[in-house]
């Protein structure tokens, strides 16, 4: 499903993964946490301060997860457990992880509460997930991820369910907590304007594979893959109204095991019969900004 | 220039918990409160604001799908809330709509020819012969092969079935198009497609719509005008240009700020802080001051009219300060 | 607020059952008198007139009725035609006898099917599943007649561990006293009810194990156990509950075969001994009985879901 991914974010950074749905950036970030879904299986490195992951036994996963990476995910609603309240969900993280006896994580727990931007922490550490609104679920459900202040927070789609002024809150709320705690972001968005705010760097993943990788400002403004300067495209924009949007023909292909040549060939008007027999390895055309295109040679 | 379709004090309640064993009566919530605008032909009316704003009840009562709104809803000067039964079909086959999620908005067991075929049998136009040639135009219009025709919904891509959607709206020919939040379900690279099939289809027909969505770049992209609901109530209205270049009321002034845009690289986004307040919760005054950077007391104790404030004429606002200097 | 209206409910519940009940039985040919008249030739036509005015069965149904509800709601139940006594007197000992079956056949089953569901669930499809979905649907499935057979014969007769039937000797009165005579009819119903429950917690948590929350619980590091019992297992239960909770219904009027195969004096029996006798008067009552235990159960049922679950709620 998601094929030879490589990349590395230095802490403090953010690195925006972008794509449409089945593309493998969901994927590739349970990978990150051991938890992709039998029977799909993960070969390759996955390295964290210098620590080698994936080689690990599957029963130290779980004291990688939420204390070395920690992950935030799209739908607030039904990440959290409806059945405890939202202070023991994140007391519970610092329970497992720093062997603080459950009254010490409850504390805690409104401090992390409070680092949140929840107002009257205390009394909503009590609440539980239904008693809050979506804008507030995601701050519990970052508050628990970061509890622990991880090395690496892994953020899926974390404003997509969220009204735009709730997502504009969350975002800034994401930048404040990055700058005081200083992990690595890996967001993951479909929505190419918001990963272009937050992001340092940027991939873009078509079809399980990664297409171009680059700083946010080099790809937004000079995208070289066909499959990036579509998306872009594609999108209507507030600051250049266009009558007519341009389209990317067709819809993204359902590959088997022996597809030959680019996976976006099918959709792309460069396409040749280069582009259909032989897989194009991403290779850097300018510094800092990598493709895999055959046709993108600067 | 004469509205298309007029819309006045459009008011939705919907009653909430149980009755009251002393009044008989049951809470109710203002899901849409005195609403009022205007469609012209050929014209897309935008109407934006976030979840629970109301804009998707305004849009379903428009296309006649609750009973018995308060207010008023006239299509060409005639209030369809007034006409009997059997005036009212040939009136109601003018306004269609397009739903969210075209998952769930298609029957799974019919094919894609009887989806389209139905509401011209149910409206009584032309026999089998000229049904047949319809849909099969429509299918094409749409921009989908005519083999489509005898396939069913769930072999379809979401675009593909928006597509079949947009093309069941069109079969009766209608003059209004209310669209809810046509793009949502859909990926980045289809939107685009449906975006301009919505504007070919509007100018090859002179079709008019109700585009309602949460996204305001799609909104910027295809709306003439702008209408910004809040709480039930309407607190902008104006053209494109107007709105996204000079908004009026701190609300609207806050959506557009948080709109993630390509290239703007920035730490301070919101202008509005908080959330918004549940429906049994309504704030006194401007249903906005709780939120709103601006807030006087005046805001706590009036509510705003939505009236124009110097200059553009066709440019409402319901602020106590919209008329000063942004 | 719910709680009162639940109340409210359980009584119109009660006094709608009673009416019709009352009432079929009223409607059904042949009243006491005419028992009567056929047991003794004697009786003429005159006399079984003036018995029908000495007991008001000379009036319209819905009067009878109501003289009958009036009494009822001072606790004057009436007396049993057959055993020439209070009612009360009878289904005393009777609902007490079912209570301790139902009462231990529910704890006792409802942890075990819980338990065994947990362990389905871990791995669906996998051995312990097989073995699990096996063993449930052979309680599903076997009679409760033919199990109580077998046991009796095995535990009873071959291995004489077990007392056969009966519900005490004298002097052995009170809970534990014949705790033995119910080792067997409890075994019977617990077997008879765990498939049904065991099933549908295993359904239950494999649906809870598929949330999204479940994946967050183990991204903040939980490990699996802690993942099952501390996320999933509290979400899933109160749908279980729930089920258990209409088994009660089932169980209170309906272990009559066992209670018939083990000698037991419950409330199944009573119903069916006092149908069959035309014992119309602890037939009626003995329902009502039954029909309040499992509102009752039904709202414990309800009360330990919203315990459960904090979007439920009692108030």
């Amino acid at each position: 499903m998601v094929d030879g991914v490589s990349y590395t974010i230095a802490r403090g950074r953010t690195l925006g993964v972008v794509g449409e749905s089945g593309c493998g950036k969901s994927m590739t970030a349970l990978a990150l946490l051991g938890l992709v879904p039998k029977p799909a299986h993960v070969t390759g490195r996955i390295v964290v301060s210098g620590q080698n992951l994936s080689g690990i036994a599957a029963g130290k996963w779980p004291e990688i997860r939420g204390k070395r990476i920690a992950m935030v995910f799209q739908e607030p609603m039904t990440a959290l457990n409806p059945g405890m309240c939202v202070g023991d969900q994140i007391g519970e993280v610092l329970h497992l992880h720093e062997s603080l006896g459950w009254k010490e994580a409850r504390e805690r727990a409104v401090e992390e509460l409070r680092l949140v931007g929840i107002p009257s922490p205390a009394e909503r550490a009590k609440s539980y997930p239904h008693q809050l609104s979506g804008g507030m679920r995601q701050r519990v459900v970052i508050a628990m991820a970061l509890a622990c202040r991880p090395d690496v927070l892994i953020a899926d789609e974390p404003t997509t369910a969220l009204d735009v002024t709730i997502q504009a809150q969350i975002l800034e709320l994401m930048q404040r907590l990055q700058d005081e705690i200083g992990m690595a972001v890996q967001f993951i968005s479909h929505n190419l304007a918001v990963v272009s705010e937050i992001a340092d760097e940027v991939i873009v993943m078509y079809a399980g594979q990664v297409v171009e990788r680059a700083s946010a400002e080099e790809l937004f403004s000079k995208p070289l893959h066909p499959y990036t300067q579509g998306l872009i495209a594609t999108m209507p924009m507030i600051d250049n109204r266009q009558e007519q949007l341009a389209v990317i023909p067709g819809v993204v292909p359902h590959l088997d095991g022996n597809h030959k040549g680019c996976r976006f060939a099918g959709r792309c008007h460069k396409a040749d019969s280069e582009c259909r027999a032989l897989v194009p390895a991403l290779i850097t055309v300018e510094p800092a900004h990598e493709v895999a295109c055959h046709k993108a040679r600067p | 220039m004469t509205a298309l379709l007029s819309v006045k004090d459009l008011t939705i309640s919907f009653p909430v918990g149980r009755v009251n064993l002393f009044t008989g009566h049951r809470r109710a919530i203002h899901a849409v409160q005195d609403v009022s605008f205007d469609i012209a032909s050929g014209e897309t009316l935008a109407l934006v604001g976030e979840s629970g704003c109301g804009k998707t009840t305004a849009g379903r009562a428009i296309a006649g799908l609750y009973k018995a709104p308060k207010g008023a809803i006239s299509f060409r000067g005639q209030d369809i809330l007034d006409l009997p039964r059997a005036s009212r079909r040939t009136v109601r086959r003018a306004i269609q709509m397009i739903f969210q999620d075209p998952f769930s908005s298609l029957d799974p067991r019919m094919t894609v020819s009887e989806i389209l075929s139905d509401p011209l049998k149910v409206n009584g136009i032309g026999n089998a012969q000229e049904i047949r040639e319809r849909v099969q135009d429509l299918i094409g219009q749409v921009g989908l092969p005519a083999d489509t025709l005898n396939r069913h919904p769930h072999e379809f891509s979401g675009g593909q079935r928006q597509r079949i959607a947009i093309a069941r709206a069109l079969a009766p020919e209608p003059q209004i198009v209310v669209a809810d939040e046509p793009l949502s379900a859909l990926d980045v690279s289809v939107q685009s497609q449906v975006l301009n099939l919505l504007g070919a289809l509007k100018r090859q027909r002179g079709l008019s719509y109700l585009f309602i969505s949460h996204d305001l770049a799609a909104v910027h992209h295809i709306a003439d005008r702008v209408a910004v609901m809040y709480l039930g109530r309407l607190v902008e209205i104006a053209g494109r240009d107007a709105l996204f270049a000079a908004p009026r009321h701190p609300y609207t002034q806050g959506l557009l700020a948080a709109v993630p845009r390509i290239g703007h690289r920035r730490r301070r986004r919101s202008l509005i802080e908080g959330d918004l307040p549940g429906p049994l919760a309504i704030p006194s005054g401007c249903g906005f001051h709780p939120r709103c950077p601006l807030a006087k007391d005046i805001c706590r104790r009036e509510r705003p009219e939505l009236k124009s404030h110097a200059g553009d004429r066709a440019h409402l606002a319901a602020c106590h300060f919209a008329g000063e200097a942004l | 607020m719910f709680f009162l209206r639940r109340l409210l409910g359980m009584a119109i519940v009660l006094l709608a059952m009673s009416f019709v009940v009352y009432g079929l039985i009223g409607l059904m040919p042949g009243d006491p008198i005419d028992l009567m008249v056929m047991s003794n030739p004697g009786i003429t036509a005159a006399d079984a007139d003036r018995l029908r005015a000495l007991y008001s069965l000379d009036e319209p149904l819905v009067t009878r009725y109501g003289h009958w509800l009036i009494a009822a709601l001072q606790g004057d139940f009436g007396f049993s035609r057959v055993y020439a006594q209070p009612v009360l007197d009878i289904i005393g000992p009777a609902l007490w006898q079912t209570t301790k079956l139902v009462a231990l056949t529910l704890v006792i089953s409802s942890i075990l099917a819980t338990a065994l569901g947990i362990l389905s669930a871990l791995r669906p499809g996998g051995k312990i599943d097989t073995l699990v979905s096996f063993i449930s649907f052979a309680g599903i499935s076997l009679p409760s007649f033919w199990l109580a057979l077998i046991l009796i014969l095995t535990f009873a007769v071959w291995l004489g561990w077990l007392p056969a039937s009966g519900m005490g000797r004298p002097g052995e009165e009170g809970f534990l006293g014949n705790a033995r005579f119910l080792i067997l009819p409890v075994t019977t119903l617990v077997i008879a009810n765990i498939g049904g429950v065991t099933r549908y917690a295993r359904s239950a948590l494999i649906e809870t194990l598929r949330m999204d929350f479940i994946r967050t619980a183990r991204a903040k590091g939980a490990r699996e156990p802690r993942v099952v019992l501390r996320h999933g297992v509290p979400n899933a239960l109160s749908s279980v509950i729930t089920v258990i909770g209409m088994n009660f219904g089932t169980l209170f009027s309906g272990a009559l075969i066992t209670e018939t195969m083990f000698a037991q004096r419950g409330l199944g029996k009573t119903i069916y001994d006092a149908i069959l006798g035309n014992d119309y008067n602890l037939a009626l009552v003995a329902l009502l009985f039954a029909t309040f235990a499992t509102l009752i159960g039904n709202l414990l049922a309800d009360l330990a879901c919203a315990w459960l679950d904090p979007r439920i709620s009692v108030i």
